[in-house]
């Protein structure tokens, strides 16, 4: 998957734009299948689930309960959704990194993310629909900035 | 200025209950960039915005799913959701190649399951066929 991605930068510094471009999603889609394929070979061959998960389940089931409607879940459920955050969280990843790519990049940025987000429909549901996006520039994604609570960080990332 | 949380599940972010809260609300960080750099390449680089932003993703994709697949069974009268209404949650809200992929690792998972819960049988137990409700 390494040198796909070199290639890809060689492809996007081509004579020829549109060519180019035409390359590039080509080579993005291409990429994608191959992910789903390694991911599915790969989730084929656990035999050992519990310790197989980077996420914790127990953390995952905090989150979920975070949701006053939910009642009761599944041992299963946790573990399901725990390897459903893994792929979201690679397969995103792997859509951001290609943007950055396209950007010459090897440094993956929040921007990167979020021009993602933008870009596929599916993440329709991390967009802030409040967001004042009329002047054009890029509605927020996802609530990084939250009015009260915050991770414990500081606010030096915000940009009111 | 931003706004707080959209999304699927709402989760109830106090401003009085602050940072334990937020522990409650995100996946450690740390994993989250594992995971991250487990797909990239070995020279690339990720800004901590772009852990910190994907942790949120995370977190709004569990609560969304999540939303969805109780929704279900309140719908059916269920009381418990199960990995089943996982899938289906995935399937309907436009994750169509996780709920494939997710469906076959439920089917493992349970089968693996099922074995040990016929080792633990041996005494004889409930007897119950229903996965027991997650206890930490």
């Amino acid at each position: 998957m390494e040198n796909n991605s070199e290639k890809s930068a060689a492809q996007s510094s081509a004579a020829y734009p549109t060519l180019s471009q035409l390359n590039v999603e080509k080579n993005k889609q291409e990429q994608l299948k191959m992910f789903w394929t390694d991911q599915r070979r790969e989730m084929e061959n656990v035999n050992d689930f519990k310790n197989n998960l980077l996420l914790q389940p127990t953390r995952i089931k905090k989150i979920m309960k975070t949701d006053k409607d939910v009642q009761m879940i599944a041992a299963e459920s946790p573990v399901l959704l725990a390897k459903a955050s893994e792929l979201f969280i690679q397969e995103l990843t792997l859509r951001s990194w290609l943007n950055a790519q396209e950007n010459h990049r090897r440094i993956l940025k929040k921007d990167d993310v979020t021009d993602v987000i933008m870009q596929t429909d599916n993440l329709d549901f991390l967009v802030d629909d409040d967001a004042n996006a009329t002047d054009g520039s890029t509605p927020s994604v996802v609530p990084f900035y939250g009015s009260g609570g915050s991770n414990g960080q500081d606010g030096n990332n915000l940009d009111h | 200025m931003s706004q707080q949380n959209i999304g699927g599940a709402s989760s109830s972010n106090d401003e009085g209950a602050g940072s334990s809260r937020e522990h409650d609300r995100l996946l450690p960080i740390a994993n989250v960039g594992r995971i991250m750099k487990h797909i990239l390449p070995p020279n690339a680089k990720i800004s901590k915005e772009a852990k910190e932003t994907m942790q949120e993703c995370v977190s709004e994709f569990i609560g969304f799913v999540t939303g969805e697949a109780s929704d279900k069974c309140r719908k059916e009268r269920r009381k418990t959701v199960n990995g089943d209404d996982v899938c289906w949650a995935l399937g309907t809200l436009g994750f169509d190649d996780y709920g494939g992929a997710l469906k076959r690792y439920l089917h493992r998972y349970r089968e693996s399951e099922g074995e040990k819960v016929n080792q633990e049988q041996a005494g004889g137990g409930s007897g119950s066929h229903q996965p027991r409700n997650y206890l930490d």
